[in-house]
Parts: C-alpha cells; structure tokens; sequence
C-alpha cells in the first residue's frame, strides 16, 4: 500500500469568533474549517486550492502547527502535530510565505534572516556554513548574507524566503500563495526553483493557492475547498481537468487562462 | 534645515557640558549692588537680574536641570510604559483591554495635579518633579508601543519567527523590539519635549528644581516682577526653552527617517 502520510488531517473543525456586534448579543461564531479530512504523503507535492474564505489559509496554519482545531486534528508522522515536540515539528514542517515584503524582518541582514530557524532551534550545525549552503541552493551569492532584504528583488527575496525555510532541513514545506506577489516574469522562475528542490532534496510541499494553472503544474494530487469544506480531492489531472463536482467545473471555468496560440 | 534639530539640541547639551566646567559668574551669587545690570556691561554677557545674579550663568547652568529632568522623565516613562505596550499589544485579549484600561485611567489624571501631590506628599523637589513627569508620560509609551506592536505583529515575519521555533520572549527582543524602536525614539524626544516645558512649569509655581539650582522655570518665575521695566529678563529663559522643546521635536522627525533602513538606503 502507499506509505504512511507525512500530514494527516483528520475531521479537522476550526471555529472563529468574531467581535460582538453587540454587548448584550454572544460573539458570532464563523467555521473557517468544517470537517475536513486529507492526507499528504511523503514525497509528493500536494495542491489545495479554493476561493479566497474557503479555510485553506487557516488549513496551512493548522499543518504549521501555529493554530489549534476546534476540533478534530491535525498529525505530522503519525502524532498529533501539538504533542511533537517544537523543535521536531518546526524543523520538520517549515513555510513559504505569500508576500516576502511581509515575510522578511526589514531589521535583520540576509544572514540572520536565514539562520534564523537554527538559532532559534539551536541546531547544532555551524550557521555560517549552512547560511551559505543553502543561498546557493536558491542561487543566491553568499554575499547577499551581509544585505539586508531592502536591497532585493521581489523574486530575491522570495529565494531568501525559501532559503530560510530550507536552513533547518525540513521534510514538509508548506507553501501559502507563494507566487501571487511576485511579478509574472518572476513566477516561473520561483516555481521552478520549488520544482528543483522537491526533486533535489526528496521534499513534501503544500502548496496553497487560489491559482489552479500553478496548481496543476506542479501538484500530484489535489483538495478542493469550498466555505471550509472539502469539495473534491484526488489526482490533480482528474481533480482539475476533469473534475467530478460542479463546483470544481466553475472554479476552472472562473479562471482566466493564457491561451498559447489561437484557438 | 535637516540639522537644526541636532544643532539646537547639541546647543543645550553642550551648555549643560559646558557648565559643569565653567561659567562666567556663579549663578547663586547675589550682589545687590549689581542688580538689573543691561547686557554686556561689566562681563554680564546677559546683564544681571533683580538680585544681581548673572543671568548667561544662570541660563547656562539652567541647561543641566532641564536635561537631567528629561533624561530622567524619559527614562522612567518608557522603562514602565514599553513593556507594558509591547507585552499587552502582543498578549490581545483582556491583558491588553487591561493595560488599555489602566492608561485612560492616568491619561484622564493631569500631570500637574500628580506633581502638586507627590509635592504635598514628600515635599517639593526635582526628584518629585521628575517622578510626576515620568510617571504622567507612561500611558503615552505604553499606547504608542501597543500600536506598533499590534503593527509588527500583523507582519509575516512574526508568523515565520514562531513557524521555526521562536517563542514570546524571542519575538519580542529580536522583532518586536527592534521595529517597535524608532516609533519609541520619537516618541521619547517629544516626550523628552514635554518633560522639558513640564520641568518649566512645575519649577515656576515652585515644584520643581529649588533654590539656588538654576533653573528656566524657576528663572522665569523670579524675574516675572520685571516684566515690564526689563522684559528680556524673561525672554532669556523663555527663549532657551522654546529653542530646545523645537530643537527635540525637529530632531525626533530626522531620527525617525535615518533608522528606518529602506528609507536610509536613498539619498
């Protein structure tokens, strides 16, 4: 049979409350996530894909381990993901962020940045070293250590994103919309990096997004979220091009495409 | 035009320096038969007031009570308010209503009314001058911390710093801290501002700095009998500091750009 899952969610419900509208009334409560169950499995690049308010942010965060369900959870190799102990679980499961504007701290040089995970971990491996082993991994020169983000591209600092995560050596990488702030140009270029890495480096990766031509390019199989439940989910070739719910029909047809050539 | 803030503030700084090691008269030395000299006459740089006290000696020492008082006020205002902002815009929830809470409280109690009591309590001195400065200044560090933590936090690389490991405290001293500190040094040179007109008013109705320490307010207090026969006896005192709550307040806004290092990177 296949091997174990790597992430196992399993009838996971995530309540939110929101501010009370009124004193006298109880805060309205919002069901980001309604019991949804999904399996990803070691080595294989996993798509989750929905409108935006379909839950697959807070799915991403729940699989980090930085939220907990209302109920139901959420397993990294067979534990539930709050039992594994921090310094297990954050090496193992790292993320990629949407914005690296955002996402980098404007204070801290490149380096720092980047070593971040092992200081903050205290992995026992020497930082310099490993700083520099993993900026040539996203192709950055090792000089770029001593800038600060600032003084980067777009698409550089999504490599410094990506090179951050990759410090600690992780075996999941999930990946919330990690190209929809970069330029056009500039995406090809991201996704080809993560499509190098998951070979290279024998990575899982979780990739969130609204983006279904991303999504079929680089997932294997794939969940389709709707208002916080799971509508569909599969092989990425059934699941987005020959989708067996409607819902999913009008998500693909919703999508501008490029076309290559006349039709 | 972006130095005059510096320069103003070096002015007084180096007054306060300056005194330490020399003036031209002693400013506590009365000489009633050179009182109300006009400027420049006998070595009076600033001519002598109503006692025949030289008043550039005075204005000069004056410099050190005024900066002492703003140090001291600042430093107590944010040693108290930044960590309570900081803990209280990171916690959420009701610590944070509490903190809230508490500082409408202190906001709503005037500074001035603080210092009369703490004078009434422990008896009038710089101490308690600077004790009501500092004290009345902490709700305004604690809220503006608050806001700019609640501004870092929404950042994505806070969620990065927890995602691989970093709890509270190290999101607070390797994050929060260092974005949150610009707006902080802003804050405390026009807090150090404030401090300084506050020290004026308190050492005017006599709260403050007491005799024979030199002082502006006090200055401004004892020459006001002379107000219409030798108006620049209050003007001196009035001038030195009017120039140094502009000279904090022109220096907080160059401050502000010059630590932001997106913004120091263009010309």
């Amino acid at each position: 049979m296949s091997p174990r899952p790597v992430i196992q969610v399993r009838e996971v419900v995530r309540e939110y409350r929101r501010p009370r509208g009124s004193p006298f009334r109880p805060r309205p409560v919002v069901r980001a996530l309604d019991g949804v169950s999904l399996a990803v499995r070691p080595g294989e690049a996993y798509g989750i894909v929905g409108e935006s308010g379909s839950g697959k942010s807070t799915l991403s965060r729940l699989i980090l381990g930085l939220d907990r369900p209302t109920s139901g959870r959420v397993e990294f190799d067979g534990r539930p993901v709050l039992e594994v102990p921090a310094r297990e679980l954050r090496s193992a499961v790292q993320p990629v962020f949407q914005d690296p504007r955002s996402s980098l701290d404007p204070r801290m040089r490149v380096g720092a940045i980047v070593a971040e995970p092992l200081e903050a971990l205290r992995l026992p491996v020497d930082r310099a070293e490993r700083v520099a082993e993993v900026l040539e991994t996203v192709r950055l020169p090792a000089a770029a250590a001593g800038r600060y983000p600032h003084e980067f591209s777009g698409g550089q600092r999504q490599r410094i994103a990506i090179a951050r995560a990759l410090a600690p050596r992780p075996r999941v990488l999930v990946a919330d919309e990690p190209t929809s702030a970069l330029d056009v140009g500039v995406r090809a270029q991201i996704v080809n990096l993560l499509l190098d890495l998951l070979g290279r480096l024998e990575l899982t990766l979780v990739l969130v997004s609204h983006d279904l031509a991303l999504v079929r390019h680089v997932t294997e199989r794939t969940a389709v979220l709707r208002g916080g439940r799971l509508v569909e989910e599969g092989p990425t070739r059934t699941v987005l091009v020959d989708p067996a719910e409607e819902y999913t029909a009008r998500l693909i047809a919703a999508t501008p495409t490029v076309s290559w050539g006349r039709r | 035009m972006r130095r005059t803030g510096f320069v103003l503030v070096g002015l007084v700084v180096a007054a306060g320096l300056l005194s330490l090691l020399w003036a031209p008269f002693d400013p506590a030395r009365v000489e009633p038969g050179g009182a109300l000299l006009p400027p420049l006459r006998d070595g009076h740089l600033l001519g002598t007031d109503g006692l025949g006290r030289d008043v550039f000696s005075q204005v000069l020492v004056g410099a050190r009570a005024t900066l002492a008082v703003g140090v001291a006020a600042v430093l107590i205002a944010s040693v108290l308010g930044v960590p309570l902002g900081v803990a209280a815009g990171m916690a959420g929830g009701w610590p944070s209503e509490l903190v809230m809470r508490t500082t409408d409280l202190m906001l709503a109690f005037p500074a001035l009314l603080l210092a009369l009591v703490l004078a009434a309590a422990f008896g009038a001195s710089a101490v308690t001058g600077i004790v009501a400065v500092g004290i009345s200044s902490v709700p305004v560090f604690a809220r503006v911390s608050r806001a700019a933590t609640l501004q870092v936090m929404a950042q994505e690389y806070v969620t990065a710093a927890r995602a691989c490991g970093r709890r509270a405290p190290g999101v607070a001293v390797r994050h929060v801290l260092p974005n949150v500190a610009p707006v902080l040094l802003v804050q405390a040179t026009v807090a150090f501002a404030i401090a300084v007109t506050a020290e004026a008013a308190l050492s005017y109705l006599g709260l403050g700095v007491q005799a024979p320490t030199p002082s502006w307010g006090r200055m401004l207090h004892e020459n006001q009998a002379y107000l219409f026969t030798n108006p620049e006896l209050v003007c001196w005192p009035a001038l030195a500091i009017g120039l140094t709550v502009l000279g904090f307040n022109l220096a907080g806004d160059v401050l502000a750009d010059r630590l932001d290092p997106a913004r120091r990177a263009r010309p």
